[in-house]
């Protein structure tokens, strides 16, 4: 069984790639890097983490030109809902084209606004490929005592910049039909496009 | 202001001493820009800055430290309108 992780470079991520390894899972993944708002940090951080969890394969999309178009163009308290849905639909894109059977995030129930019940909801049925969520009822602690355990903890460390678009009171409470209307704001086949997946792959 | 290098080393951030809200309007006077959203606009002077709302700055590709806070001083200057 292959699964495509979404890989941010935070703690979650790894620690859920790990926990699917462990079960017999063949993990390659996707880095949605959000250049030019960001350097390429989070995107050598991607690398340095799929090198230590022997990850064979890194897709990096150059998806900073799309995440702008959400922020210009919808409800700002609905950006992060919007940009995961968008990836969710990109790595659904990839996850195909790579012989991928489910897609991976490291999502915790509650821990930011995007992963509310109603959001993960809303969130999940940007695609069609089922969505795995090994870290859903985690507790943040025991997250990061298994990414020290596989050494991750050192290489997530440090400041997120990914959420520089994102609001300050971001909705936590979200309806489809609120998100597919926001949706209508936007050319969804032009902010595919704008998105790039980064060729050839990087392959360890 | 507070100037750390980021955790790639190929990058500064910078924050205000002072609480700032940055006008993009007066930025976008004085520089080049590249990309603009409500939230971030990305400018190009000796460097390439992304400028966020709350005064916070990312200079990219910038390796020294005495470049990052020059470049900051810059921008904070156009928006304190000195």
């Amino acid at each position: 069984m292959k699964g495509l992780l979404l890989l941010s470079g935070g703690f979650d991520s790894p620690v859920a790639a790990s926990l699917l390894q462990k079960k017999g899972v063949e993990v390659i993944a996707a880095h949605f890097s959000y250049e030019p708002f960001t350097d390429d940090g989070p995107e050598q951080k991607a690398r340095k983490l799929c090198e230590q969890l022997n990850i064979k394969k890194l897709i990096v999309v150059k998806a900073g030109e799309s995440f702008a178009d959400i922020a210009r163009k919808c409800s700002h308290r609905f950006y992060y809902i919007l940009g995961k849905r968008f990836m969710l639909r990109y790595s659904e894109k990839i996850a195909k084209q790579e012989n991928c059977s489910f897609l991976i995030t490291g999502d915790n129930l509650a821990q930011v606004s995007s992963q509310t019940l109603p959001n993960l909801t809303v969130i999940d049925q940007a695609a069609s490929f089922q969505v795995i969520r090994p870290l859903l009822c985690y507790d943040k602690k025991e997250i990061l005592k298994i990414a020290r355990e596989i050494g991750t903890y050192d290489l997530s460390i440090g400041p997120e910049v990914c959420d520089c678009l994102g609001p300050k009171y971001p909705a936590t409470q979200s309806i489809l039909k609120v998100i597919l209307d926001e949706e209508k704001k936007l050319n969804m086949e032009e902010l595919m496009n704008k998105a790039t997946s980064l060729e050839p792959a990087i392959v360890f | 202001m507070i100037v750390r290098l980021c955790g790639s080393k190929g990058a500064f951030e910078v924050l205000p001493e002072y609480q700032t809200r940055l006008d993009f309007n007066k930025l976008k006077r004085e520089f080049k820009v590249v990309i603009e959203t409500p939230q971030v606009l990305i400018i190009q002077d000796q460097f390439e800055v992304s400028c966020m709302k709350n005064g916070k700055l990312l200079i990219k590709k910038c390796i020294n430290q005495v470049d990052a806070e020059q470049q900051a001083k810059k921008i904070y200057e156009v928006i304190r309108g000195q």
